[in-house]
């Protein structure tokens, strides 16, 4: 099972995952990414959005 | 602490929904101004070049620190070593945006407009009500965690000049999600000193660079930084991480750069969207899909925008008449404006982007010799052949 892992440390906070998540998944509380995953649907358009590798597919024993 | 109800909502204090509220706020209508972020304008997601200072000035007094250079024309190096210069004294501002968004949205407070920062909204309802007593009811959060308050305030026209992020448009409806091939992703090293031509801004486009997009120098004369970056669009043919993309350009051009910050943000290069209005609703700027397909740029699209949607909301306040239909004008303005303009630039980028590396050569040789003659449409008779060629296959060409 894979999960979107977000790394705070490269984030820029520019937002641009949000834009591209076709599922509503992502938004951004201020300077906070919030991820939704009961919506992601783990199609990666945001891990190749993102323009520092901030966000990627992990493989995880328990996705939830 | 917020009324129930405001004419107008305006979701986002960037300069499309700042311009936006304020001139609305002039008028005499009542504007609440929403900002989800805690500093308006921080952090910066952007180039930071734009229009020229006149147009600026449009939109009201430029605090002197908000601009940093006055752009005197434009250098491109393209492919095999078929550079173009263009000169054009005073065609562009580079700004400071963290000074500059604060100030618009401050102009805005000044004249009337309630502006709450660290409020998100929620959702915007569908139309409730009946006639000219028809609103939208908007789902605000304030504040952050433990300490958030909700709150619902009626709108009679949302306002949403919400960015790339756009989620109150596809919660409503409109197609603005950000697609690949569609938008680009970028990002800015802001590097000490002035690394080119301290008046101009200097591009690097092309095969010998990067043809899904491109490289930029833009120099920030009063602060001595240049904000140097890349831009290509996403899930295209280039599929290494735009950052080190960058940061290799960057050590290759100007190796030794003393790196001071980085910035990061989307681009929508679609060209404008075919509809973006609803009854009560209107998207302005990146939501709207305002930025330029070529060159990138977003901030004079979608102050011009918010005016123009102001202006045709003011009128729609006044008869009552404020469904998707009577807001088309504002629509067709943007079109006529900018929007026409960006259609054709988007054309030719996708054009130009498809042509080979010697087709492309050509066409920046074409283009240069155009550009050396200051733009005169006879320079194009010097190499008829050549400039037929390409006139015919971008005829032709349909994306």
């Amino acid at each position: 099972m894979k999960k979107l892992v977000h790394d705070r440390g490269k984030c820029l906070e520019c937002a641009g995952c949000v834009g591209v998540c076709p599922a509503m998944a992502l938004d951004m509380y201020n300077l906070d990414l919030q991820i939704d995953n009961a919506k992601c649907t783990r199609c990666g358009l945001c891990t190749k959005g993102c323009p520092v590798g901030a966000l990627t597919l992990q493989e995880v024993a328990d996705a939830t | 602490m917020l009324r129930e109800q405001y004419d107008v909502v305006v979701i986002g204090a960037g300069p499309g929904g700042s311009v936006a509220a304020r001139e609305l706020a002039q008028k005499g209508w009542t504007v609440l101004l929403l900002e989800k972020r805690e500093r308006i304008g921080y952090p910066v997601r952007c180039g930071e070049a734009s229009t020229n200072l006149s147009d600026l000035e449009s939109y009201g007094p430029i605090d002197e620190d908000c601009i940093e250079t006055i752009i005197n024309g434009i250098y491109i190096y393209g492919p095999n070593g078929v550079n173009i210069e263009v000169p054009k004294p005073g065609t562009g501002i580079m700004l400071n945006r963290e000074k500059f968004d604060p100030m618009l949205a401050h102009l805005a407070e000044n004249d009337g407009v309630e502006l709450v920062t660290l409020a998100r909204v929620d959702s915007v309802g569908g139309i409730e009500g009946k006639g000219s007593g028809e609103f939208r009811t908007v789902r605000i959060v304030e504040g952050n965690g433990p300490t958030e308050k909700v709150s619902e305030v009626r709108a009679k026209m949302v306002i949403s000049a919400e960015g790339v992020e756009a989620r109150i448009g596809r919660s409503l409806g409109i197609p603005c999600l950000q697609k690949p091939t569609m938008t680009c992703t970028g990002v800015d090293i802001q590097v000490e000193g002035l690394l080119t031509k301290p008046d101009y801004l200097t591009f690097w486009q092309g095969h010998d660079f990067i043809n899904d997009g491109y490289i930029w120098s833009f120099p920030k004369q009063k602060s001595n930084v240049t904000n140097f970056g890349a831009g290509f669009l996403f899930g295209g043919k280039h599929q290494k991480n735009i950052l080190e993309t960058t940061q290799e350009w960057l050590d290759k051009l100007f190796p030794g750069s003393k790196v001071n910050k980085v910035v990061g943000g989307l681009v929508p290069v679609s060209s404008t969207l075919q509809s973006y209005t609803l009854d009560r609703f209107a998207l302005v700027g990146d939501a709207a899909h305002h930025t330029n397909p070529l060159t990138g740029g977003g901030i004079a699209a979608a102050m011009r925008a918010g005016r123009y949607c102001a202006n045709t909301v003011h009128q729609g306040l006044e008869r009552g008449e404020l469904s998707a239909a009577f807001l088309k004008t504002y629509e067709k303005e943007c079109y006529k404006r900018f929007g026409k303009t960006h259609d054709f630039e988007f054309k030719f980028r996708k054009f130009l982007l498809h042509l080979n590396r010697e087709e492309q050569v050509g066409l920046y040789k074409v283009l240069q010799g155009f550009a050396l003659s200051g733009y005169k449409k006879t320079a194009f008779l010097k190499t008829p052949i050549q400039t037929a060629k390409y006139l015919a296959k971008f005829a032709k060409f349909k994306g």
